[in-house]
Parts: C-alpha cells; sequence; structure tokens
C-alpha cells in the first residue's frame, strides 16, 4: 500500500488548476504538543537498589492514585518535583507491565529494567506520555526474559492503517475522526478475533467499540485513546493514539508564525525537523512529542488533497540558543530546535545480535514457526522497543513465500537491525509524515509485473515545476562487477540450498570497482534452476542500481508538498520537451523515477511552503550468470557470504589439486556408498577407487544421495 | 451623517456566521461615525512564483490594508477594545468581509494588526491616513 496513491484528474486539476481556475495554495501551520500531565506523583521509599532493578517502592502520594499508572507511560525518578534537564538528572524510562500483567501496586512501580543510580526520597513522577523506548532482554538460568521479567509469549500482532497523531480544529464544538485500523497476525496460522476500543472522553458514532472502523467524536482538549487488537491465539496488541482537537478559545494551537520550520526526509532516514522557538516552549519538558499539522487550502476551498494534515511527528531532540546585538532593542536572542522523527528515534535503540531459527513449535523467543524476514521484523521490534504500541507498521508480503532456516540479527541499532533484515529481500522501512511505517522492496529489484503494478502517482510536466536545480548524469560506469549470493530454503530438508550468481557475467565490466549483494533469501522450497534464476535476477537488477544512476532535482509549487514522500515503492515521471535544459534533455513518461529524498520548507507566517525533491531513474539490468562452487558446509545455517577466494576463473590458487606432488597423492579416502564417513565439508569429494586403481570426482556427494556421479579423473600416468 | 454603507464587515473571532458580523460604516465612536474603508486596491493576493510553463502560481496568505483617510481617537479605541486580544493589545482574529482582487465582496478569517499610536500622523483631533492590516486572509469554514 503506498504512501501516496496515482493522483485522480480532479487532484490534478487541484494542484496544477485549469484553463479557467488559477492555481492558488495557502497553510496555515499549526504545532501541538503532548502536555505531559502528571498522572502520578510520590516519594521513593526504598533505601537501597541492586544493580540493576526493574521496580520501586514508593510512599507519600502527592499527584493522582497508583491505578492511573499505564504501561509504557514516562516515569521520572529525580531529587526533586523539577523535570527540567530530567533526562539527564535521574532514572527516565517507562512504566512496565510485568509478567503477572501488573503495572503498580499501592507501594511499587514496575519500571523498565535500568541501573541509573537513584536515591530513597528522590520524587517519581509519571507522566501521560509513551515514548519509544528499548526492552531489554536477559537470560536466567537458561531461561530468556524479555523486559525483565516476560517469558515466553506468541508474538503479538501487528496494527496499522492509524496515523501516529490525530490534529485539528473541532468544527460544531467537536472533532469528528474516522478510524479504518487494519492488524495482522504475527504468528503462523493465527488471524485477528476482535478489537477494542477506548475512546476515553470521546463519543463513537459510528461503530462500536468493539468494530474494527469507528468514527468518534471529540471535544476540545487532548487525550491519548486506545485501541486493542486481539489475533486467535489471544495474543494481543494495544495501541496507543493521542487526539488533539483544537477550539480557537479554548484549547488553542501554537501557531507557527515564527516560521523556519523545515522538514526533510529521504528514503534512508525518514524525516526530521528544525524549527525556531515559539512563546511557551520553554515550559516543554525535554523530548516531548510533538506534531507539525496544516490547514491548507487549494483554490480558496478548505482542505488538503490527500485528506492528511498530519507534516511531522516527533520528539524534541536537541536545542540552540544564539544571540546578536542589536543597537536598538539589545540583543536579538533566538533558539533553535531539532525535532528527531520516528525512524532517528529507533536509530538511538540499541541490540545485542539475536539469533532467530526458524522451528516447527515455538517454546522460546527467537524461535519462530515459519521464520520469514517480515516476522523477525516484527519479533524485533515488538519485544526489543515500544515501537509497535504507538507507530503502524505494514508490509508488502505478508505470506510464507521467503522463508528462512535461521536469521542472525547484526550488532546496533534496531533501525540497522530491522533494515539488515529486510535487505535481504532488497527492501527497507519506509515512513510518512504522520509516522506510519512500512517495508517494503525496491521497485528497482523487482520484475516488470511488480513494477508495473506499483503506482505511478503523478506525471509531471512543466506546470509541475517552478525550476529544475539540477540533474546529473554520471558519464561512466561505476561499479565493474556484482557478486551475488543466496539461497532458497528446503523445509523437506531444513536446510538452504544456497547459489551464487555474478553479473554481467563471469567476464568483469569495466571498471574494477564491485559491489556484493549478499544473503539473498530466495523463495523457499523451489527447484534450483528456478532458484538460480531468481538470483541472477536480482544480481542483475542489483547491478544495475550499483551504477551512478540519473538523478534530477527539482523545486515544486508549494501546493505539492503533500503527494512528496520519499518510497522505494512509489514512481513519479516527468515529460519535458527539452526546453527547460540547456543541454536539452527530453523525458517521457515512459521513464519512471522514484523519489529518494525531499526537504519541505514551511513559512508559516506566509502560508507559503518551498518543496524541493530529488528523484533518481528506474534502472533494470539483464540477468547476472550462475556461479557454482563448493558451498562452504553442507548445511549453512545462514545465507552465504560470497567465498573469501576469487570467484573469476583463473589459474587455480592451489595447482596441487591438479598437479598432485609425489606424496600424498591422495586428498582423502572416501566410501561412496556410505556418506556416514564421507568428508562433510562439500559435495565435491574425489576418491580412489582400489578395486581398479582410478581416481574419480563427484560434484553432488550428498545432495545426490547414495548415487553420486563420479567421473573417472584418472591421470594416463599415475604413481601408486 | 450616516456614511454610505458598502458592506465592509467585521466581528471578533474565526468562522463566525454572516448574521453575526457588523458593518463598518454603522459602528460609531465619539460621536463619529466609521468611514468606509479604501480596500479594494489594497488587496494583496499573496506571493506569485512563476512556474516553469511561465504561468504565475499564487501562494501563500492573501492581506487587505483598509486604508481610512480619518481615523478618531474613539474609533481607535472602540477597534482596540472590541476587535483585539483582550481588548488591549494590537491584533486579534476576526472574521471580515473585504473586496477582494476581482472586486468581491468575500467573507475571510483574518489577522486585525493595528498601526501603534506613535506611528500614526495626527492632524488635531483625528488620525490621517491610518492603515488597518488585515493578514493572513483564508475563506471561512461557515
Amino acid at each position: 500500500m503506498s504512501f501516496v496513491p496515482q493522483l485522480t484528474v480532479t487532484q490534478l486539476h487541484t494542484l496544477r488548476g485549469t484553463a479557467i481556475v488559477a492555481p492558488t495554495y495557502q497553510s496555515a501551520a499549526y504545532v501541538s504538543v503532548v502536555p505531559n500531565e502528571i498522572v502520578f506523583q510520590a516519594l521513593i521509599n526504598q533505601v537501597s537498589f541492586p544493580a540493576s532493578y526493574a521496580t520501586v517502592a514508593y510512599d507519600t502520594v502527592s499527584i493522582g492514585v497508583y491505578t492511573a499508572i499505564k504501561d509504557g507511560m514516562r516515569v521520572y525518578i529525580t531529587p526533586t518535583t523539577d523535570l527540567t534537564n530530567a533526562l539527564r538528572t535521574g532514572f527516565t524510562g517507562r512504566a512496565r507491565m510485568n509478567g503477572a500483567g501488573i503495572v503498580a501496586t499501592p507501594v511499587q512501580v514496575n519500571v523498565n529494567e535500568s541501573s541509573t543510580a537513584i536515591q530513597n526520597n528522590w520524587v517519581i513522577t509519571v507522566t501521560d506520555d509513551y515514548p519509544l523506548l528499548d526492552r531489554l532482554g536477559r537470560q536466567v538460568n537458561g531461561v530468556q526474559f524479555i523486559d525483565f521479567d516476560i517469558a515466553y509469549r506468541k508474538p503479538k500482532p501487528v496494527i496499522y492503517n492509524l496515523e501516529s497523531a490525530y490534529a485539528n480544529w473541532v468544527t460544531g464544538g467537536v472533532y469528528s475522526v474516522d478510524f479504518s485500523p487494519l492488524a495482522f497476525a504475527v504468528t503462523s496460522g493465527a488471524s485477528i478475533s476482535s478489537w477494542l476500543w477506548d475512546v476515553i472522553d470521546g463519543t463513537i458514532t459510528s461503530g462500536s467499540s468493539t468494530t474494527q472502523n469507528i468514527t468518534a467524536e471529540f471535544p476540545p482538549g487532548f487525550r491519548w485513546i486506545f485501541l486493542t487488537a486481539t489475533d486467535s491465539n489471544g495474543s494481543t496488541r494495544v495501541r496507543k493514539i493521542p487526539v488533539w482537537a483544537h477550539d480557537p478559545d479554548t484549547f488553542p494551537p501554537v501557531p507557527l508564525q515564527v516560521g523556519d520550520l523545515v522538514t526533510p526526509a529521504s528514503v534512508e532516514s525518514g524525516y526530521s525537523a528544525t524549527c525556531t522557538a515559539w512563546a511557551g516552549v520553554e515550559s516543554i519538558l525535554d523530548n516531548t512529542y510533538v506534531v507539525f499539522w496544516s490547514d491548507e487550502q487549494y483554490q480558496d476551498l478548505d482542505g488538503s488533497l490527500l485528506g492528511d494534515n498530519i507534516n511531522f511527528v516527533g520528539r524534541f531532540r536537541q536545542s540552540s540558543d544564539s544571540s546578536t546585538p542589536d543597537l536598538q532593542v539589545g540583543q536579538i536572542a533566538e533558539t533553535h530546535y531539532t525535532i528527531e522523527g520516528v525512524m532517528e528515534q529507533l536509530s538511538r535503540i540499541e541490540l545485542l545480535p539475536y539469533e532467530l531459527d526458524n522451528m516447527g513449535v515455538a517454546t522460546a523467543f527467537f524461535q519462530v514457526v515459519n521464520l520469514t524476514p517480515w516476522r523477525a521484523v516484527c519479533l524485533m521490534l515488538s519485544e526489543f522497543s515500544t515501537f509497535l504500541e504507538t507507530f503502524s507498521l505494514s508490509f508488502d508480503d505478508l505470506t510464507n513465500t521467503y522463508l528462512g532456516l535461521g536469521f542472525r540479527t547484526q550488532n546496533g541499532n534496531i533501525l540497522a537491525v530491522i533494515n539488515d533484515l529486510y535487505y535481504s529481500l532488497n527492501g527497507a522501512m519506509q515512513i510518512n509524515p504522520a509516522g506510519q511505517a512500512q517495508f517494503v522492496r525496491d521497485l528497482r529489484m523487482l520484475g516488470t509485473s511488480d513494477r508495473n503494478a506499483a503506482p505511478t502517482v503523478i506525471n509531471f510536466d512543466n506546470r509541475d515545476l517552478l525550476a529544475i536545480d539540477d540533474y546529473s548524469h554520471d558519464n561512466v560506469r561505476t561499479v565493474g562487477r556484482l557478486k551475488a549470493t543466496g539461497g532458497s530454503f528446503l523445509s523437506s530438508v531444513n536446510q538452504y540450498a544456497t547459489y551464487e550468481s555474478l553479473s554481467p557475467g563471469i567476464a568483469q565490466d569495466y571498471p574494477e570497482a564491485s559491489q556484493s549483494l549478499d544473503r539473498q533469501v530466495l523463495a523457499a522450497n523451489q527447484i534450483g534452476a528456478n532458484a538460480q534464476s531468481e538470483l541472477n535476477t536480482r544480481a542483475g537488477y542489483a547491478f544495475a542500481r550499483a551504477q551512478n544512476s540519473d538523478k534530477i532535482s527539482v523545486t515544486h509549487p508549494d501546493g505539492y508538498a503533500s503527494i512528496l514522500i520519499p518510497s522505494l515503492d512509489t514512481w513519479y515521471t516527468f515529460t519535458l520537451d527539452g526546453s527547460e535544459t540547456v543541454r536539452g534533455i527530453v523525458l517521457t513518461s515512459a521513464t519512471r523515477w522514484l523519489l529518494i529524498s525531499v526537504e519541505i520548507d514551511h513559512d508559516a507566517q506566509a502560508g507559503e511552503k518551498t518543496c524541493k525533491a530529488v528523484y533518481t531513474i528506474e534502472t533494470t539490468g539483464a540477468a547476472g550468470q550462475s556461479v557454482v562452487y563448493p558451498p562452504i558446509q553442507d548445511s549453512p545455517y545462514t545465507l552465504p557470504s560470497f567465498p573469501p577466494f576469487d570467484p573469476f576463473p583463473a589459474f587455480p590458487t592451489d595447482p596441487s589439486f591438479y598437479l598432485p606432488p609425489d606424496t600424498n597423492i591422495l586428498p582423502f579416502t572416501g566410501d561412496p556408498t556410505n556418506q556416514a564417513i564421507a568428508p562433510a565439508d562439500g559435495n565435491t569429494v574425489v576418491i580412489t577407487d582400489t578395486s581398479d586403481n582410478t581416481v574419480q570426482v563427484t560434484s553432488n556427494f550428498i545432495t545426490a544421495g547414495v548415487n553420486p556421479t563420479w567421473v573417472d579423473i584418472t591421470p594416463a600416468t599415475i604413481m601408486v | 451623517m450616516i456614511p454610505p454603507q458598502y458592506g465592509y464587515e467585521i466581528g471578533y473571532g474565526h468562522d463566525l456566521p454572516d448574521g453575526s458580523l457588523t458593518n463598518w460604516e454603522a459602528l460609531r465612536a465619539g460621536g463619529k461615525y466609521f468611514y468606509p474603508p479604501d480596500a479594494y486596491p489594497a488587496f494583496d493576493p499573496g506571493t506569485f512564483r512563476l512556474r516553469v510553463d511561465g504561468q504565475a502560481y499564487n501562494t501563500g496568505f492573501p492581506s487587505a490594508d483598509w486604508h481610512l483617510s480619518t481615523f478618531w481617537r474613539a474609533q481607535y479605541q472602540l477597534v482596540q477594545s472590541n476587535y483585539t486580544i483582550g481588548g488591549n493589545s494590537y491584533s486579534g482574529n476576526v472574521t471580515i468581509k473585504t473586496l477582494n482582487a476581482a472586486g468581491t465582496l468575500t467573507k475571510y478569517n483574518a489577522v486585525l494588526v493595528l498601526p501603534t499610536l506613535p506611528t500614526l500622523q495626527r492632524n488635531f483631533i483625528a488620525y490621517r491616513d491610518v492603515i488597518l492590516k488585515m493578514t493572513r486572509l483564508s475563506i471561512t469554514m461557515t
């Protein structure tokens, strides 16, 4: 499901104007922040703490009651009630629902495991916020636990098609929102069985609290609402959704009148933002959740083009203050804020490497029935972070097509880990301004039918551009060869059949530089020829993609911001007749482009936006060539990287293999009828048959079973 | 003498329905009726950007200056009292009816910005050539 659909004729007219209606656009920009209401405050009542703690005792409650503390809420433990700089002066984390389903009791609060130093009589404060944080794993006596004491449980379902913020004006005293969530079960064979809404002070006007789709009305104010999806195994996911209903008099948003709001985005890093300070910003807590939204008008009609008014969701990351002397007012002070988007927040959560196993029955974390990259991603995000509790996640494929025997995750941040898992399918996480994430495969790595099935948002022509800022075209190739490796999982024998491929082929192309496409997960349970063909195709596409392909940087008119969401699964095309550039570049709709980065500069004071976008051209290439080498091991656990030796045809690095020395002429002995004593390191086996003094070789010692194909390679003269 | 009424209207707050706006020329302060603003030539449609096809793309907030050749002190105070935040500041959200670029009286949400007193030209007991700025014009939702 692409972030941006193919535009309708009506939408194109709205963007471009028509012969009788001139194009006009204006956009008021606003800021909404989570108010961080304190729901509970007390004093720590605990003299000593272990090396790491996950529970704190309290007394002397000054605000709220413990029953108001919900799983995932932000927790501060600080020397005083002052939460300014709380992130640097004490514990900051979240309330934790323990393995028994309890968040807090009359005497203690469960928090995420921490070793941060805290003291008796410090203040514990719980605010109405749900931060994106990690969930530590640990092992006790050989048993794995997540989030301190949660023993193995089946994977939770995932909810999507919900924004991570809903903010707008009330109309007629209420803000009406249509919610149409979707969800999928992560556990193989399970399905979504029930829904449960808690809209707090809202009123459901269409549907009910147990229907999937509802319309709800909210009075002025802010609240988190909750949606619980349950799968057929009884596993539940609770999604928290912030809703701001703004009234100009009783609950106004912050008008971004100072301007300087810039929201850059790319396919690799998602969205981020910078802005200048506004009145009242000094009272906002560090790392507060913030939403930028617009009130747009096209041709004097109120409303956004695609029905979505959220420009950015994120959290304050950094502030910087500066002042310059001025003769009239003394000092002109300015504060700039950096606000990190969802993917940037994810990239600050570190993980240790883990091993995920494909098992027929799962009884522990990291055992997954029908392990696929998408299930691995869900497991990592679900168990090691709180991401799925506040953000949507969807996939372009939820089948068991790309099964794996096992995946070892890399060491590093969780965004890199999950992108590395999907690298095996040439995909990555993408995110839209409203915080909805999806994993998609790069269209440049897919076949013709898949490419053609993807939407082309718009065919840009000279009405859609204010300027061509740059058109870059490389005159040379930058990569001369691409080495690909991958495997197809065979369920019947529970192992990979591995394959290797070279593009453009065994003869290297100009120049010398090479790239790799390792660890490709090929469709499972397919015959070898098809799997090899699939890898060859990927190698060819990857070789073409690896070149420094054409890029075009343009400035679009202001109203185009909402259709410019970088993603690897959506096309754009250009029709230019050559008069727009000195070099006379002619582009037609037959050439497709991917939007790889965009930068929107919101001038809230003037109601304008500057929209700069960079597109990269579609690439495609002929399939690579098959390369057959002895596998590294007979049943690799993980998909192979390319062998350390050079696969190009050349003299063997060890000529003794072909020219045996005088001693030890027999590489090893073996019994072709008894695999048990055969060397376990591959299918290529050389034996001497003492019955007739011949030397025989086979390349299918293991895969052929009891009757490998032997070839007599006895030299004409052999020393015996 | 009641001045001619051209249909300029104003009300405090955004998205006010038609019936709740006050006709500008019917306002009276210090015994003086408000004169109709000279607004038509001062409607600014916003920013024009030139597209590659040569056509203009109109973006940003329109604004309108209400030019008053004579504005009495009491009238200034009435406008400040009725149409600015707190009744004592220099701007406020208003709903107005004013002439747009096409010469049509149209209802807009706007932000009224009053000039400060030291910037006004005083001529005996009245101010001359006062400009009330109506900024951030947008179509109302009512």
